[in-house]
């Protein structure tokens, strides 16, 4: 059997809706150069092998991302089992490197499972890890069992790594952004069996698509722009050709963007979305495009902004709504308004714009009055449910602050850690003294009652309770001081306002 | 009505179980006109814009049904599903009051994030923070 130039996977947790693109994008890339790739979904086997009442808590176990939480053995032993399969899948192709993709804190967990069976087991496979997971605080926790680490976008440095040249800018380190988006090589989802994803789309092959990356803002609670400083796009034409050729080669249709956001560059934007309606009046070809979205304040939108983006075939799309409070949204730098995203809506509602909600629970300047205005935004947009313009909302599972993010650094400091065992949930705000854990949970929980109440749907809102319990029950255990950990109940109360 | 008319109203009666008619009346087979088989001139009623307590239902209004009284026999359909009255016959269109939350839940069943087993799951778990809650907690949850 001839040897696999590299095997990409993607592991646990990620949510279940889509396959992981970074294994694809890196594929299709590293083929378009001459390479052998292969890709395996390892985090869609969590939904595979533990669909039904212990697919929640094998979810939280991988995303808690802590070893002492207790988890039952039964499920522990099925982990262990399952991590096995990985290993024995990414050994079968008999690669020269393996690459895993650690997609974010949460994938952090199966990466040290996985690197560990991988260390016990005799293969000359050079290991190396990528993605935003990987962070300068984590690396010492694997550095012994890896040969490589890229931080940063891994094309242009994983095309080096194997052809040898281990000494290109980013191996081992932090890459250069990639200017040039369109000098890509396409993605290839060619591996992936796409029956399993809990899509949106029901029956219908959804293809994942990348047109920018980066963002064009600074929110305070998002690390996007450590990751991307600048904001890169392509260009709508090749989009477009992207999107025909795939609809023309594979009958495909339904496409879904990975940007952080896909309305960044309004110009591109324009274009593309004229060019997608044109494709779908001239060859009924119903083309339907989802992904990230940003709320826009009207009077920066050109009169067909709407009627294109409808004509196009937005579907679905995920505004990143945050909040119903314009202090909040101000502190967060949002850019927008309350006030911008009624507006925005109702043009939504006119021209048949589907959305979904997501919203930021328990910001540090969240007082309750803000949060109440959150609740307002529920009631008041309800008769946006009603007409089926919006799909539903995440309410996640509250604010946690993690250290590449801008509020973690902002001065005066809005918030001091406590000392449980996740310091990223377990924070104070200096802000609103009585805005903790507890009282993030508890609102999460009252927004979901309102929610439920109105007939919001409330998607993934299963598996973030599982999750928030689980943080609950650790969180309660160090408060109680049961846990080695609990040197300091309480923050620092001398910032408290 | 003649020409496009926009009417508000209000129903005092809030029981659940609704039907909303909207009844085309006095059309006849002279009504429409021929010319070599197409029809050059006709009467009809078309509803352009539906709104329940405020919210447009542009796409629960396909939900009505009609059953027209047709100038001939077999001229079509027993029952037709359209936002336009060709015939005369009453368009009726069920709803529940009240009725922002019937058309919530009317878009939202076919989602799978609102499966059964989701909504259970979700509730358990709800139930063990808010027990957690109020078990670790002077102030309780409720």
């Amino acid at each position: 059997m001839k040897r696999t130039d590299c095997v990409f996977c993607s592991i646990p947790f990620i949510e279940y809706y889509l396959p992981a693109a970074a294994p694809a994008v890196l594929k299709g890339h590293l083929q378009s150069k001459g390479f052998v790739v292969k890709t395996f979904d390892f985090n869609i086997s969590v939904k595979e092998k533990f669909e039904g009442d212990e697919l929640v808590m094998a979810s939280a176990y991988f995303q808690l991302n802590r070893p002492k939480s207790k988890f039952h053995d039964k499920l522990l032993i099925k982990i262990d089992n399952l991590i096995d399969e990985w290993v024995e899948k990414l050994l079968s192709v008999k690669p020269r490197f393996i690459g895993i993709s650690v997609f974010s804190n949460d994938s952090r967990r199966a990466c040290e499972m996985l690197l560990d069976k991988l260390k016990e087991k005799q293969h000359d496979c050079k290991v190396f890890i990528g993605g935003m997971g990987v962070q300068e605080e984590w690396l010492d926790t694997v550095r012994d069992k890896i040969d490589y680490y890229i931080m940063g976008e891994g094309e242009l440095a994983c095309e080096n790594l194997l052809k040898g040249n281990t000494e290109f800018k980013g191996i081992n380190g932090r890459v250069d952004q990639i200017k040039d988006l369109s000098s890509l090589g396409p993605a290839d989802y060619g591996d992936y069996d796409l029956t399993p994803y809990e899509t949106f789309y029901q029956d219908r092959k959804v293809v994942q698509i990348t047109g920018s990356r980066g963002c064009v803002r600074n929110c305070t609670f998002c690390d996007i722009n450590s990751h991307w400083p600048s904001f890169t796009w392509r260009s709508s034409e090749s989009l477009i050709e992207e999107i025909r050729r795939t609809y023309e080669t594979h009958g495909i249709s339904d496409f879904f963007f990975t940007d952080s956001l896909i309305n960044g560059n309004l110009k591109v934007y324009m274009s593309m979305v004229e060019g997608l309606a044109n494709f779908n009046y001239e060859n009924k070809a119903n083309i339907t495009w989802g992904g990230q979205y940003i709320v826009r304040k009207n009077k920066n939108l050109s009169k067909d902004y709407f009627s294109l983006t409808r004509d196009s075939g937005a579907y679905n799309l995920a505004l990143g709504v945050e909040s119903g409070s314009n202090s909040v949204l101000e502190h967060m730098r949002k850019g927008v308004t309350r006030e911008d995203l009624d507006e925005f809506i109702e043009n939504f509602d006119r021209h048949d714009i589907t959305c979904m909600y997501l919203i930021l629970l328990g910001y540090p300047t969240e007082t309750d009055a803000d949060f109440k205005k959150t609740l307002d935004l529920f009631h008041d947009h309800q008769k946006y449910v009603a007409s089926g313009t919006i799909h539903g909302t995440t309410l996640n599972t509250t604010m946690a602050i993690y250290d590449g993010v801008p509020l973690a650094n902002i001065e005066p400091k809005v918030f001091v850690r406590d000392k449980s065992e996740d310091s990223s949930w377990g924070w104070t705000s200096t802000i609103v003294p009585t805005l903790d854990w507890e009282e993030r949970l508890r609102r999460r929980v009252v927004a979901q009652e309102v929610c439920d109440m109105l007939k919001w749907p409330t998607i993934s809102a299963d598996r973030e309770f599982g999750q928030l319990a689980k943080k609950q029950e650790n969180y309660a255990l160090w408060k109680k001081g049961i846990t080695s950990t609990n040197i300091d109940l309480q923050p620092d109360v001398s910032q408290l306002s | 009505m003649r020409e496009q008319q926009s009417i508000r109203f209000t129903v005092d009666h809030l029981s659940t179980r609704n039907i909303l008619s909207i009844e085309m009346t006095d059309k006849s087979s002279k009504d429409t006109v021929l010319d070599d088989g197409k029809i050059v001139k006709d009467k009809k009623l078309k509803i352009v814009k539906l709104l329940l307590d405020d919210v447009d239902i542009k796409n629960y209004i396909y939900q009505g049904r009609q059953k027209p009284i047709y100038h001939h026999k077999n001229q079509g359909p027993k029952t037709t599903i359209s936002d336009q009255l060709f015939f005369n016959g009453r368009w009726k269109l069920y709803y529940e009051n009240p009725a922002r939350l019937f058309l919530a839940k009317y878009h939202g069943r076919g989602q799978k994030i609102n499966l059964p087993e989701k909504q259970d799951t979700k509730n358990r778990y709800v139930k063990q923070v808010i027990a957690s809650i109020n078990l670790h907690n002077d102030k309780q949850y409720r």
